[in-house]
């Protein structure tokens, strides 16, 4: 090698500096990998796992699952009743409407709550229920001879199939998911059409050079950042009060009339104005991204404005606008805050069947179950949990499925 | 001189406080191929989309002087860019067939500009321009797929075939073989003779044999330290080639500069 005296020999040295880099960059890889799968572990661990359940009247001594009720025929559990049930309760529920007529499930659910009332006394995480199942029989025998230990897997699909209930072993997220859904759908349809009209009036007729142009792209980018919470004293000060008439249903007749402005219409717009500038800002960044020959080309042969940017911007931009809304949804999916401070009801057990209904979502859900006092509901609030991010990683996987058949096409 | 297709007058573009073109008196001459050449920067691409408005979508340019087409400024308060550039027609340095189908590429730019004849008589318009691109051949059996399927020399006779489909006057083109092989280049050159028995063609172009070979008339447009953009000699591609009036442009097509 031919060394020149103006250099000074320190390539071992910056090799070292370099290496010294990449050891920093994979640990922070590596932290951030260890993060996520102590998040899904914790998830897991509760979501599963024996629980001790003690019981009025044990269904093993009548030969029953608690679990397969459905499956017998509605005059076995109208018999149970009749033989377990004080008589004057069991002739007032009668008169109420005759038992025998009753369907199968509701006897079900009557046999549950009226005989069996099992109630989880304790729970045991996946981790100790798969390790140290020895102990934990042994712990049951000693501490809760009453009650019958059994594995639960507080996720499945009778807990996505059920409205909300204060007993936990027959609460389900069903009300939460439909809410969440609900709220999304009002989302889109608020915030998608804002969104991409002003991002198409920002981009393709605006003066950019103009102080005003210049003012509102910063305030897009600012409320981007705004936190949510105030968005939902936002929605609070403009939906539920200011515009009640119209977000209970009031307007539109007496059917809808039952609650106030706290309904499903206010939270969704709410998230819809929270999403606006991220659609707006993603849909911005999806017309930039069509190439200006392409513009050009279609101006070249006297075509108008508009007939450039329905015709040749749009269908070019859409898979990014897309893209782009979905993930601007996903985030309005996680929010919490600023539908705590519209109105969710945290307790609901009937579906949501319009946009005036009272609603509650799964973050909502989530919050109001670990904020209980009851170590079971922590078992719930992680089925939850799961049951959140599964939605989350749909949408975002849309996302990408969208953005990898643009891919494909060009 | 020879019946004139467009004519500027004391034509200046401006981009932003920079003067990019200065005074520039042209008379173009109808069904002729014409030829502006001149080295980077001179303002060649600038002056020719003066001529059809594009400038116009570029922010912060301004436009002085006139541009006489059929005896109108197109710059005249009453005049629609949008009607300018359907009637003087343009094609660009890379090709960019729209993402669409070969027979959209062409129809649409007749359909936007409110064709009302039947399905029939807009499949024989397009025919006819893909024929008048000499590209019909090519692609008559696969007029379903991608423009963007096409080679590059296709696809920029696509584009010629979709400009001339909207029946334009004139036809601008900026540098249209300078992302072409030769062969590719060659048949644009052929093309271009062609066209101009029907359109009168204005070409920008960096190549000089290109000049030579295609254009009748040639345009030299230089810029000088402090005097960017102006047109320094404009006549016969012959006279221009052997016998420059000015010495600017014997220097620059002898190869002594640019």
């Amino acid at each position: 090698m031919n060394r020149s005296p103006a250099f000074a020999p320190n390539l071992s040295s910056r090799h070292r500096k370099g290496l010294i880099g990449l050891a920093l960059f994979q640990l922070a890889t590596l932290s951030s990998v260890v993060a996520l799968m102590a998040l899904l572990y914790t998830l897991v661990d509760h979501a599963f796992g024996y629980a001790a359940i003690e019981y009025q009247v044990y269904p093993g001594d009548l030969g029953m699952d608690i679990y397969r009720l459905d499956d017998l025929p509605p005059e076995t559990l109208a018999q149970v009743l009749a033989e377990y049930l004080p008589p004057q309760v069991y002739r007032s529920l009668d008169q109420d409407r005759p038992l025998a007529g009753r369907p199968g499930p509701e006897l079900a659910a009557l046999v549950i709550q009226r005989v069996f009332q099992p109630k989880v006394v304790r729970t045991w995480s996946l981790t100790e229920s798969l390790l140290q199942r020895e102990r934990i029989a042994a712990q049951a025998r000693a501490e809760l001879p009453y009650a019958e230990v059994r594995f639960v897997d507080w996720i499945n699909a009778r807990f996505l199939s059920r409205p909300q209930s204060s007993d936990p072993l027959r609460a389900g997220v069903r009300t939460a998911i439909l809410g969440s859904l609900w709220l999304m759908a009002i989302a889109l349809f608020t915030g998608l059409p804002l969104g991409v009209s002003a991002a198409i009036y920002l981009e393709e007729y605006a003066d950019r050079g103009h102080w005003f142009h210049r003012l509102v792209q910063a305030n897009i980018h600012n409320l981007a950042g705004v936190p949510s919470i105030i968005y939902g004293i936002l929605g609070l000060a403009v939906f539920v009060r200011g515009l009640a008439p119209i977000t209970s249903g009031a307007i539109f007749g007496p059917a809808g009339a039952t609650v106030n402005g706290r309904t499903l219409l206010s939270g969704g717009m709410t998230l819809g104005l929270l999403v606006l500038p991220l659609v707006i800002i993603n849909t911005q960044e999806a017309i930039r991204a069509v190439p200006a020959s392409l513009r050009e080309a279609a101006y070249g042969l006297g075509a108008t404005r508009w007939q450039v940017v329905w015709h040749h911007v749009l269908p070019v931009a859409l898979p990014g606008i897309m893209t782009g809304t979905i993930l601007a949804l996903s985030r309005a999916l996680g929010e919490t805050a600023p539908l705590v401070v519209v109105g969710a009801s945290t307790f609901i057990t009937f579906d949501p069947s319009g946009p005036f209904d009272r609603f509650t979502a799964l973050p909502i859900q989530i919050y109001q179950w670990t904020a209980r006092p009851q170590d079971v509901f922590r078992n719930l609030a992680a089925a939850a949990s799961i049951t959140l991010l599964v939605l989350l990683l749909l949408l975002n996987s849309t996302a990408v499925y969208i953005r990898y058949r643009a891919r494909q096409g060009r | 001189m020879e019946d004139t297709a467009i004519e500027t007058r004391g034509l200046r573009v401006y981009y932003g406080d920079f003067l990019a073109v200065r005074d520039v008196d042209l008379r173009i001459p109808r069904n002729r191929v014409t030829a502006i050449i001149g080295p980077s920067g001179c303002g060649k691409s600038t002056v020719l989309r003066a001529l059809n408005r594009m400038n116009d979508l570029i922010p912060h340019v301004r436009v002085q002087g006139t541009v006489l087409f059929e005896g109108q400024d197109i710059y005249g308060p009453e005049v629609d860019p949008v009607e300018v550039r359907r009637r003087i027609g343009m094609v660009f340095q890379k090709p960019n067939p729209f993402p669409k189908s070969i027979y959209e590429n062409v129809a649409w730019g007749v359909r936007i500009n409110g064709f009302q004849g039947s399905r029939k008589e807009l499949d024989d318009l397009v025919e006819q321009a893909l024929r008048g691109a000499a590209l019909w051949d090519e692609v008559k059996d696969k007029l379903g797929q991608s423009g963007l399927s096409l080679s590059g020399g296709q696809q920029q006779r696509l584009c010629i075939a979709r400009a001339i489909a909207v029946r334009p006057q004139i036809i601008l083109m900026d540098e249209p073989a300078s992302a072409l092989d030769p062969i590719a280049t060659l048949k644009i050159e052929e093309l271009m003779r062609r066209l101009a028995e029907n359109y009168t063609i204005l070409v920008v172009t960096h190549n000089m044999q290109q000049a030579a070979r295609v254009s009748d008339y040639t345009a030299f447009f230089t810029t000088d330290p402090g005097r960017t953009g102006h047109l320094v000699e404009f006549g016969p591609t012959e006279q221009i080639f052997t016998n420059p009036k000015d010495r600017r442009t014997e220097d620059y097509i002898t190869g002594r500069f640019g």
